[in-house]
Order: C-alpha cells, then sequence, then structure tokens
C-alpha cells in the first residue's frame, strides 16, 4: 500500500539544491587546475632555441673520425668566396633541413619551423663585423617570433685561422 | 516583540571561515599566472647557448694553438652577435704530472646581467 505523506518537500528540495551546488563546485575546481600562464609562450621558445643549438651542433660534429665536420666546410667556402660561397648556401640548406627534420619515423613530423641562416665574421681590414647570408627556408613574408641562436667555429681562411659565427633565426610557420 | 533566533550559529561560523579560505586560496591561483612568467623569463635570459659556445670556442683555440687574430675575432663577435664582453687567457702547461700536462684556460663572459667566469685545466697526455 502506497502511504501518502507529503511532508519533508523542503527538505527534498534543499537536499537537490546542495547536490547541485556540490557539483557545481567540483566543476569549477577541476576546470580551472590548468591554469594558462602568459610565460608558456617562452616554453616553446625555449625548446625552439634548444632545437636550432642541437642542429647546429649536429653539423659541427664530424661523422667519422679524422673528418671535417659540414659547418666548419660550409664556412671555409664562404671564407673562399665566389662560386664556393654560393655552393655553400645549398650545401647549408639540405644539411640544416635534414637536421631540423630529424624524427623517429614512428610519427610524421609536421615541417613546422623556418629559418634564415647567416655567418657573421670580423673584417681585419675594417675592424667591423661583416656578415654573409647562407639562405633560408624559403620566401615567407610574415614570421612568427623568432629565436636566435649559433655556434662559434674556428675557419682556416687562407693560412690563418679565423672565428666565424653561423648564426640561425628560427620561428614556426 | 518576537524572540531573536539565536540557533545555528555554528553553520554560520563555518560559512565565514570557509569564504575567507576560499578567497586566500583564490589570491594564490591569482600569483600562478605571475610565477609562469618570470621562471621562463628567466630561463630564456639566461644566456646559457652562449656560454657553452664561448667556451667550446676558447677551448678549441687551446688545442688549435693561439692566435692575436683569433682573440680579436672572438672578442669582437661575442661584442656584435651576443652583446657580451668575453675575455679568456690561455697559459700553457701550468702543471704537471705524470700522465698529462695542464693548460690553464680563464674563461670569462658578461653579458651586463649575467657573468660567467671559470678556469679551465686542459689535460694533453705526455
Amino acid at each position: 500500500m502506497v502511504i501518502s505523506d507529503d511532508s519533508g518537500q523542503l527538505f527534498t528540495i534543499e537536499g537537490l539544491v546542495a547536490g547541485l551546488i556540490m557539483m557545481a563546485t567540483a566543476f569549477i575546481i577541476v576546470g580551472s587546475l590548468n591554469v594558462y600562464t602568459p610565460g608558456d609562450a617562452h616554453i616553446s621558445d625555449m625548446q625552439l632555441k634548444q632545437l636550432g643549438s642541437d642542429a647546429l651542433l649536429m653539423l659541427d660534429t664530424p661523422d667519422n673520425y679524422g673528418e671535417e665536420n659540414t659547418l666548419k666546410e660550409l664556412a671555409e667556402k664562404v671564407s673562399n668566396g665566389g662560386a664556393d660561397a654560393v655552393a655553400a648556401r645549398t650545401e647549408f640548406k639540405t644539411a640544416f633541413e635534414d637536421e631540423l627534420e630529424e624524427g623517429t619515423g614512428s610519427t610524421e613530423i609536421i615541417d613546422s619551423i623556418r629559418y634564415n641562416a647567416t655567418v657573421y665574421y670580423r673584417d681585419i681590414g675594417t675592424d667591423s663585423i661583416k656578415s654573409y647570408a647562407l639562405g633560408d627556408s624559403g620566401s615567407e613574408i610574415s614570421r612568427q617570433p623568432a629565436i636566435s641562436t649559433g655556434r662559434l667555429i674556428l675557419v682556416e681562411s687562407g693560412a690563418t685561422e679565423r672565428i666565424f659565427r653561423v648564426e640561425v633565426r628560427l620561428w614556426r610557420e | 516583540m518576537e524572540r531573536i533566533n539565536d540557533e545555528g550559529q555554528w553553520i554560520v561560523l563555518m560559512g565565514f571561515i570557509i569564504s575567507v579560505a576560499l578567497f586566500f586560496l583564490a589570491i594564490i591561483v591569482n600569483q600562478s599566472v605571475t610565477v609562469g612568467q618570470t621562471t621562463s623569463e628567466a630561463v630564456i635570459e639566461f644566456p646559457k647557448n652562449e656560454i657553452y659556445e664561448v667556451r667550446e670556442a676558447v677551448i678549441d683555440i687551446a688545442k688549435e694553438g693561439d692566435s692575436l687574430t683569433l682573440e680579436q675575432d672572438l672578442y669582437a663577435i661575442s661584442m656584435d652577435r651576443m652583446n657580451a664582453v668575453v675575455y679568456y687567457d690561455i697559459r700553457a702547461d701550468r702543471y704537471t704530472d705524470i700522465y698529462y700536462n695542464y693548460d690553464e684556460i680563464e674563461i670569462h663572459f658578461n653579458n651586463g646581467v649575467t657573468k660567467y667566469n671559470e678556469t679551465y685545466w686542459l689535460a694533453k697526455k705526455l
């Protein structure tokens, strides 16, 4: 038999409201656990900078014992000037892009990194820093904020040892 | 006159305490925004890669042989491209033991914010 008892209705409503409040609180707390900070933009800058200097380090390391490394060869070609310096551009493009695209093969790499490379050296006569453009990844007009990293290289320029700096500017498309 | 109902004071008091606690928690969450900013700025500001570069170049110079041109090259490029004052000094064969000759290499790097000084002993087999 159904007991018809309609007392305690307010308590029932109160219980439902309390439940709703508790669930709303739980949702708000869980939702606000992830705090996105403005500084997070710098974290990807950091990673890009590390990637760039790692790529340059790999180019500055010989493949086998006794061999010359790619970056040094390229810088020497730049210091030779003329057709050698022009050839250095294409060689750097191939070598550097190979490094940037290096992956494990398990995932497809989204090729979103763009770069612009320059060689800097000191001109002895005028004692000023001169530069030689080592090419870029293509003709991008707009760009995201870029970071810059580089590597100092000992180069045999003619008979004298010199120091050049290969500098790359990296950004993501 | 109706008597004031003074029951449930504990509940009201607890409500006050919890709301004050929530206020302080909100302040902490607010501050976490600036924490991420300052740490990643500090990381990007610290010239780790530049110091590596200079250090490796100076050690390479010590291995290959020092010269005035190299010194001027390094100082000028560091100043122009890294905004850093760099100085180094290589004193060959400062110390010898039965297996090695040691070059004493002093490396100084200063970009106005970060200063880095190191004395590196380069071991060369006898």
